[in-house]
């Protein structure tokens, strides 16, 4: 294969992606090439050893954002059906409307709980360092009551129990930091491992 | 190797190399290819997200009448590298400790 059609044919592969992503992949590729060239390789040689302009594309693909995943395929399903077809398809979804429907919508259900559940564990985290926290300052405050009224020791209780609950509610602060952070790391593995399934079935 | 290991690896790899001085895309990869396996089709994703996190900056030098593209690494790209050797030194920690654990069984 030539430089021109390895490139002509990897355009096409991934004329979805926005227009500077294209330009720029093309652009890569192209220097990549002409590098390898330069180094001795014949052109075919060089275009070989890049991999399948299909294996680039489906890399590419699965880097992209969701909704450009999902207009992608509604495209892809466009191109290939004729009128008829599409039709018959719209006629189908209307009359299997009452089967379809709930089955949709307790999937979106599942998916919208799975969020609500990681943003509730998230919020009951951060809720309960800060609340421990205020309880340490509400405590400190008390303390001076204690004092006020000559109950010496109990003052000081309030005051070391205070301090030490303050203490605590940092330490849990900065656990709930990390846990967090590790928490919308998960996520994102989560839905980078989804996009994936979806571009490997479109090319399988 | 494991998908994300390998991605941390690579990133850290590309930028040791730009620390070394400026480099263009075939240029790293025949660098690289000694030290860790990597392909053209590989580095370019990687590029870019280290385009994206700030880590380096892409500039065009004329080459043979062409554009060839360098990459130059920045501060942010420095601290990374930083970051990456002291998440290893922990890394090496338990690596000694799981190999010394297989050793002590072997010997058992």
């Amino acid at each position: 294969m030539t430089k021109r059609e390895f490139l002509d044919k990897l355009r096409l592969e991934i004329r979805n992606l926005p227009y500077d992503e294209v330009e720029k992949t093309i652009t890569y590729y192209e220097e990549m090439i002409s590098d390898r060239m330069e180094d001795g390789a014949t052109e075919a040689e060089a275009v070989a050893s890049l991999g399948t302009s299909e294996s680039i594309a489906r890399d590419l693909q699965a880097n992209q954002p969701f909704s450009a995943i999902i207009k992608r395929k509604v495209n892809d399903y466009k191109s290939k059906r004729s009128p008829e077809s599409t039709a018959l398809i719209i006629v189908l979804l209307v009359v299997l409307f009452p089967f379809w429907f709930p089955v949709l919508m307790s999937a979106l259900g599942v998916i919208v709980s799975f969020f609500a559940a990681i943003g509730a564990i998230i919020i009951a985290l951060w809720a309960i360092s800060v609340s421990i926290g205020i309880g340490g300052i509400a405590l400190i405050i008390a303390s001076t009551f204690g004092f006020a009224s000559s109950y010496i020791p109990t003052g000081f209780f309030s005051i070391g129990i205070g301090i030490a609950l303050i203490g605590l509610a940092i330490i849990a602060i900065i656990g709930s930091f990390y846990a967090t952070k590790g928490i919308i790391k998960l996520l994102e593995l989560l839905i980078h491992a989804i996009k994936k399934l979806f571009v490997r079935r479109a090319h399988a | 190797m494991d998908i994300q290991l390998k991605r941390g690896l690579l990133e850290a790899c590309v930028l040791a190399e730009l620390d070394k001085g400026d480099s263009y895309g075939y240029q790293i990869v025949k660098d690289l290819s000694g030290v860790v396996e990597i392909s053209e089709s590989t580095l370019y994703p990687i590029l870019k997200r280290l385009e994206a996190s700030e880590c380096l900056r892409v500039f065009s030098v004329e080459h043979n009448g062409r554009l060839r593209r360098y990459y130059r690494i920045t501060e942010t790209g420095r601290k990374k590298i930083k970051e990456f050797l002291n998440e290893w030194e922990e890394v090496t920690n338990v690596y000694a400790f799981i190999s010394g654990i297989n050793k002590g069984g072997q010997q058992s």
